[in-house]
C-alpha cells in the first residue's frame, strides 16, 4: 500500500507528540517491532506461534548480561538481542518442522514453557523470579566513540522510534520480495508450494529466522528500556499479549501490527485506572476481528477508505457515461 | 510402600483425572473437528459455579449435579450464538476466538468473585484418608478417581452404543448426508458442544475442594488439558485417556526422580512425543 | 495536554480545594502525592486490590496529623513489573511523585525502588526478597517486614522450643531465589538446635500438583514438614498434606504465611492445629492495630488482612518521616526516618538506619478448632512473638555513597 509509510511516520509522530511523557509511545514501538515479527511468522507464512516470549525474553536476557560484561553500544547490543532471537527461532523451527496446524501451535506452546523454566532455573543469571535488574542503557556508539546519548527518556524514544522505521522498511520490502512471495504461498496452499519444487523447510527455517530476529531486537530495546529484565518478558503473557495486538490489528499488512500494539498498549494505560477489567474488551475484539474483521483494525479502514473512493468512482464514471452518451 | 510404586499408582489417579479435564477438548476435535481454547474458561466456570452452589446450598453433591450442566447450558449456548458460524474456518481462527471468549470468561469470573482465592469445603464423608497398612491416600481423591473412571465407561458407552453418538460419529464425518436422512445436526452437534461443556465443568468441579478456586486455575487447566491431548492425539477418546494416564505417571514419578522439573517434564514429553509422532501417539491430523 | 495529565491536575486542584479551611489562612497546606505501584488487574491483583486499599486509608487517616496535605495515586501495573517501572517512571516525570508506598510483588517492588533512587523519592515497601534492604538496598527504599531471616527465626525456632521431642524435619521449598533463601535459614536453624534435617524436595514456580511431593515427605516419615514457599503454592501443599492425612502424626509449619486471607481460603477445619509465621494478626493487642482497626472498622464490616494492614504500615512509615521532620523535602525525611521510632500496628517499631529495614516483631500462630473461633475470622492464636533481625554487616547492604 503506497501510503503505508507516510501513515506510520504519522501515527508514530502522533503517539509522540500527545503523550505526556515518552514512556508510553517507547513501550508501543517496542512492541510494534515484536508485532512485526509475529506477522512474519503468522501472517506472512501462516504459523500460529505461541512461543514469541522466548524469542523475545532470551534475547532481553542475553543484551542484560552482555551489557553488564562488556562496554558495547546500544547498536552492538540491539544487534546481539537480535541474533539471539535468530539462534532460538532457529531452534524452534527445527523442532517443529514437522508440525503442523494445531500441533504446531501446542509445540510452540509447550517450547516456550521450557524457556520460562530455563529462565527461572538459571537463577543466578537471570535472577530468577526477582528479574535482571541494574542493567545499563548505553549509548550510540561507534568505535567507542559516542554518537547519540540514549539517556534520556526522550533520545531512547528516538532511538526506537528509528528501528522501528527501519523493521517497518524491512517488512514491506519483505512482502514485496521473492522470499515474501514464497512465505505467502506456504501460508496459502503449502503442499502446492512443494509440488512447485520450493524447499519448503527451508523457507520455514528462513520465516523463523526473520521472525526471531525482529522480535529478539524488541527483546533487546525492551531490556534497555527498563535497564531490568521481569520474568514475564519471557512467560506466556508476553506470547499472548504479541498475538493479541497482531491479530487485531490486523494481519494482512505491516501497518495493522504497529497499529494494534498502539491500541492494545494505549487500552491497557488509558483504561486500566478507570476499569481493571479491561482485557475483556480485547477478548470481544478478539473474536470481532477474527470472525468478521477479518483483516483487523487497518484493514477495516482500508475497506471504508475504498468504498468510499470506489463509490466516488462509480459516480464519476456514470457522469461520464452520462456526457457520453 | 516403595514410593515409586506409590508415585506410579498416584500418577494413574492423577492420570484419571487429567483425562477427566481433557476428554471434553479431544471430543470437540475428534467429532466437531474444532479447537477450543475456551476449555479452561468452562472449567473454571465449573469450579466457580460449584463454590457458589456449595457456598449457598452448603452442599457439594448438589453442586456436584447442578454446576456441570450450568456449564453445559453456557456451551451451548455458546455454540448457538457464536461458534456455530465459524466452524467452518480455518484451526487458527478457532483458535484465536476461543482464546477471546476465555479471556472475557475470565475477566467475568473476577468481576464476579474478585481476584482472591476462595475456599470449597470437602464433602464432609470424604474429608478423611484411606489407610491400608503404610498406603495412605485422601478418600476424596478416591472419589475422584471412581467417577473418572465410572464417567470414562459412560462415555464410551454413550459414543459408541447409542444412536445419539453413532449420529455425532457421522455428522462429524459426513454431516450433509446426515441431514439428508432426517436428523437435525445442527442440533446435534450443539448437543456436543453441551457435552464437551458439562465435561470440562464437571472436571472443574471436582478439583474445586482439592485445590480451591482462583481465577487463574482455568489457564492451568487448559495447559494441562492440551498437554494430554497432544500426547495421546486430538480427537480419540483412547487418545485423551492414553495422554492423561501417561501425563499423570510422569508428573507423579518426576516428583521422586527430579522434583523441580516435574511440572516442565509434561511440557517435554508435548514436545518429545510430537517431535517423533507429529500428530500425537494416537491422533489423527 | 493528554487526558491522563488533565485529569491528575484537576484531582490535584480538586484536593487543594477541599483542603480544611483553617489551614487555608496564610499557608495552604502542601499537597503531597504518596504513589501505589500496585496490580489491580493480573495475577496479582488478589495481592494490589488490598494493598490499594489499605494505602488509601493509611493516607486519609494520616492526613490529619501532618504539616502537608497527602493525597493518593493508585499506579496500575497490571501484574508486570515492566509496566511498574513505566508508570512510576511517568509519575515522576509528569505528576513530580516522589513518595511510593506498597507492591504486589518482589520483583516490581525492586524494579520501582531503582526508579524511586534514581529520582532522589522515597519508597517503602512489603516485598518478601531479602535483597531489598540486602545486596540491592539504597537509601531512598525501606521495608517493612521482616525478611527470610526473621520470618524463620521467629517460627522454626520456637517451634523447636515448643516441641523438644520433634527433631525429624522435612522441607518442601520453592525452587527460586525466595524458597532458597527460606531452606537456607532453616537449615542453619535446624543445625543449630541439632534437629534431623531429614529431607527436601523442591517445586517449581508454577507447580500446582503436590501429591507426589507430599508421597515423598511421608516416605521419609518426619515429625515436622515444613513448608518453605509464598503464596498460592503453600495454600496448595497445606491443603495436599491435610488430605493425605499428615496431620494425624506430623506437627505441619508454613513460616511464610499472609495470615487471615490464606486462612479464609483454607477453611477452619484444615488450619487447626497447623503453625503458621506471620507478619500481622488483626487481633493484635498494641495501640497501632487498635488504631488500624478502628479506622478500618468505620468503612468496613470484616478484619483487615496481611495485604490491606502492610500497606497501612508503609504508609505509615512515610506520615511519621513527614511528621518527624515537619516537611516533605524527601533528603530530610529520609534523615528523620534513620533510626526513628514510632508506634507501629506491631508494637514499638524501629527504622534501622543501616540498612532501611524497619523492625518489628514477627509471630508464631497456631489454628484453632472450629468450636473455639470466637467470631468468623478468629482463625488462629498468637503463641510467640519477636523481632530478629540480621546485622547489618551480614545482609549485603551498603549504601552506594
Amino acid at each position: 500500500m503506497r501510503w503505508s509509510f507516510p501513515i506510520l511516520l504519522a501515527t508514530m509522530g502522533a503517539l509522540a507528540w500527545l503523550s505526556a511523557s515518552s514512556s508510553l509511545p517507547t513501550e508501543i514501538f517496542i512492541f510494534a517491532i515484536a508485532a512485526l515479527g509475529f506477522n512474519v511468522l503468522y501472517g506472512m507464512t501462516g504459523l500460529l506461534s505461541f512461543g514469541q516470549s522466548v524469542f523475545f525474553g532470551g534475547a532481553a536476557y542475553c543484551c542484560g548480561l552482555l551489557g553488564m560484561a562488556y562496554p558495547l553500544g546500544a547498536p552492538m547490543l540491539t544487534l546481539a538481542g537480535g541474533l539471539t532471537g535468530l539462534l532460538v527461532a532457529l531452534f524452534f523451527s527445527l523442532i517443529s518442522l514437522r508440525s503442523r496446524g494445531i500441533y504446531f501451535v501446542m509445540l510452540t506452546l509447550a517450547l516456550g514453557q521450557v524457556g520460562y523454566f530455563l529462565a527461572l532455573t538459571f537463577k543466578e543469571y537471570t535472577g530468577g523470579e526477582n528479574g535482571l535488574s541494574g542493567l545499563a542503557r548505553p549509548d550510540v556508539t561507534v568505535f567507542g566513540r559516542v554518537l547519540f546519548e540514549l539517556q534520556s527518556p526522550a533520545s531512547f524514544m528516538g532511538y526506537c522510534a528509528a528501528v522501528l522505521i527501519l523493521a517497518f522498511l524491512f517488512v514491506e520490502m519483505l512482502s514485496r520480495s521473492p522470499l515474501g512471495s514464497v512465505l505467502t504461498a506456504l501460508r496459502l496452499n503449502e503442499a502446492r508450494t512443494e509440488v512447485l519444487g520450493y524447499r519448503t523447510r527451508w523457507f520455514r527455517l528462513a520465516a523463523f529466522s526473520i521472525s526471531g530476529f525482529m522480535t529478539g531486537v524488541a527483546g533487546a530495546l525492551y531490556a534497555m528500556f527498563l535497564r531490568f529484565v521481569p520474568l514475564n518478558t519471557i512467560d506466556f503473557e508476553t506470547a499472548e499479549k504479541l498475538v493479541i495486538m497482531t491479530i487485531i490489528g490486523g494481519v494482512g499488512s505491516s501497518l495493522g501490527p504497529v497499529v494494534g500494539a498502539a491500541l492494545f498498549l494505549l487500552a491497557a494505560d488509558l483504561l486500566s485506572p478507570i476499569w481493571p477489567r479491561w482485557l475483556m474488551i480485547m477478548g470481544v475484539l478478539l473474536v470481532l476481528v477474527v470472525m468478521v474483521f477479518k483483516g483487523g483494525v487497518v484493514d477495516l479502514a482500508l475497506a471504508r477508505i475504498r468504498q468510499r473512493r470506489g463509490a466516488a468512482r462509480d459516480g464519476a464514471l456514470r457522469a461520464a457515461g452520462e456526457d457520453a452518451a | 510402600m516403595n514410593i515409586y510404586l506409590f508415585q506410579l499408582v498416584n500418577g494413574l489417579g492423577l492420570g484419571m483425572i487429567y483425562f477427566l479435564t481433557a476428554v471434553g477438548l479431544s471430543i470437540l476435535f475428534g467429532l466437531l473437528n474444532f479447537v477450543n481454547f475456551a476449555h479452561g474458561a468452562f472449567f473454571l466456570f465449573g469450579a466457580y459455579a460449584c463454590f457458589e452452589i456449595a457456598s449457598r446450598t452448603g452442599s457439594f453433591y448438589l453442586s456436584l449435579l447442578l454446576a456441570p450442566l450450568c456449564v453445559a447450558a453456557l456451551g451451548w449456548g455458546l455454540n448457538k450464538f457464536l461458534l456455530n458460524r465459524v466452524m467452518h474456518l480455518a484451526h487458527s481462527a478457532h483458535i484465536l476466538i476461543t482464546f477471546g471468549i476465555m479471556l472475557v470468561l475470565q475477566e467475568l469470573v473476577v468481576l464476579a468473585w474478585g481476584p482472591l482465592p476462595q475456599n470449597v469445603p470437602m464433602p464432609a464423608g470424604l474429608s478423611g484418608a484411606l489407610i491400608l497398612g503404610s498406603f495412605v491416600y485422601p478418600q476424596y481423591r478416591l472419589f475422584v478417581i471412581g467417577l473418572s473412571i465410572a464417567v470414562a465407561v459412560l462415555l464410551y458407552l454413550v459414543l459408541e452404543k447409542t444412536r445419539f453418538g453413532a449420529l455425532l460419529r457421522a455428522a462429524s464425518q459426513d454431516a450433509s448426508t446426515v441431514s439428508l436422512i432426517g436428523v437435525n445436526v445442527a442440533g446435534i452437534f450443539s448437543a456436543a458442544f453441551a457435552l464437551g461443556g458439562w465435561l470440562a465443568g464437571l472436571a472443574g468441579v471436582l478439583t474445586a475442594p482439592m485445590r480451591g478456586v482462583d481465577p487463574a486455575m482455568g489457564m492451568d487447566a487448559l495447559a494441562i488439558a492440551f498437554a494430554v491431548v497432544i500426547v495421546g492425539g486430538l480427537g480419540s477418546f483412547t487418545g485423551a485417556l492414553v495422554g492423561g494416564l501417561l501425563v499423570g505417571v510422569v508428573q507423579s514419578m518426576m516428583s521422586t526422580v527430579w522434583p523441580e522439573g516435574a511440572r516442565l517434564m509434561i511440557y517435554c514429553a508435548v514436545a518429545a512425543v510430537l517431535l517423533l509422532r507429529p500428530n500425537g501417539l494416537l491422533g489423527r491430523a | 495536554m493528554n487526558r491522563r495529565s488533565f485529569l491528575s491536575s484537576a484531582a490535584a486542584v480538586a484536593a487543594g480545594l477541599s483542603a480544611p479551611l483553617v489551614g487555608r489562612s496564610a499557608f495552604a497546606k502542601e499537597t503531597v502525592t504518596v504513589g501505589g505501584p500496585l496490580s489491580l488487574s493480573g495475577v496479582f491483583a488478589n495481592v494490589g486490590t488490598p494493598v490499594d486499599m489499605g494505602n488509601r486509608m493509611a493516607v486519609e487517616f494520616f492526613n490529619r496529623s501532618l504539616p502537608v496535605q497527602l493525597q493518593y495515586l493508585s499506579l496500575d501495573d497490571q501484574s508486570d513489573p515492566g509496566k511498574g517501572v513505566r508508570k512510576v517512571q511517568e509519575a515522576i516525570q509528569q505528576s513530580g511523585v516522589k513518595y511510593f508506598s506498597g507492591t504486589s510483588n518482589s520483583a516490581s517492588a525492586m524494579a520501582v525502588a531503582k526508579e524511586v533512587y534514581g529520582a532522589g523519592g522515597v519508597y517503602v515497601n512489603q516485598a518478601g526478597a531479602d535483597s531489598v534492604t540486602g545486596a540491592d538496598c539504597n537509601r531512598s527504599t525501606f521495608r517493612w517486614p521482616a525478611a527470610t531471616y526473621g520470618a524463620i527465626e521467629q517460627s522454626v525456632r520456637p517451634l523447636i522450643d515448643l516441641h523438644p521431642k520433634a527433631r525429624r524435619w522435612y522441607t518442601i521449598t520453592g525452587q527460586y531465589v525466595f524458597g532458597e533463601a527460606l531452606l537456607a535459614n532453616t537449615k542453619r536453624v535446624l543445625a543449630e538446635k541439632q534437629c534431623e534435617h531429614v529431607g527436601n524436595v523442591s517445586h517449581s514456580l508454577s507447580e500446582k500438583e503436590f501429591s507426589g511431593y507430599i508421597a515423598n515427605a511421608m516416605a521419609a516419615q518426619p515429625d515436622v514438614l515444613c513448608i518453605l514457599n509464598f503464596g498460592n503454592q503453600t495454600m496448595d501443599v497445606i491443603r495436599a498434606a491435610v488430605n493425605f492425612g499428615m496431620k494425624r502424626n506430623v506437627i505441619i509449619i508454613a513460616p511464610w504465611s499472609t495470615g487471615l486471607d490464606q486462612f479464609q481460603a483454607l477453611g477452619p477445619d484444615v488450619v487447626e492445629g497447623l503453625y503458621f509465621g506471620i507478619q500481622y494478626w488483626h487481633d493484635l493487642q498494641t495501640p497501632g492495630n487498635r488504631r488500624l482497626l478502628e479506622a478500618y472498622a468505620q468503612q468496613y464490616k470484616d478484619r483487615p488482612n496481611h495485604s490491606f494492614a502492610t500497606a497501612f504500615a508503609c504508609t505509615q512509615v512515610i506520615a511519621e518521616g513527614i511528621a518527624k521532620a515537619g516537611t516533605a523535602d524527601c533528603a530530610q525525611v529520609i534523615k528523620a526516618l534513620e533510626g526513628l521510632q514510632y508506634e507501629g500496628i506491631c508494637g514499638t517499631e524501629t527504622v534501622r538506619a543501616g540498612d532501611h529495614q524497619i523492625l518489628k516483631d514477627c509471630y508464631l500462630a497456631r489454628g484453632k478448632a472450629k468450636s473455639a473461633m470466637k467470631d468468623a475470622y478468629d482463625f488462629a492464636d498468637i503463641l510467640s512473638g519477636g523481632q530478629s533481625f540480621l546485622p547489618v554487616e551480614q545482609t549485603g547492604c551498603t549504601f552506594p555513597a
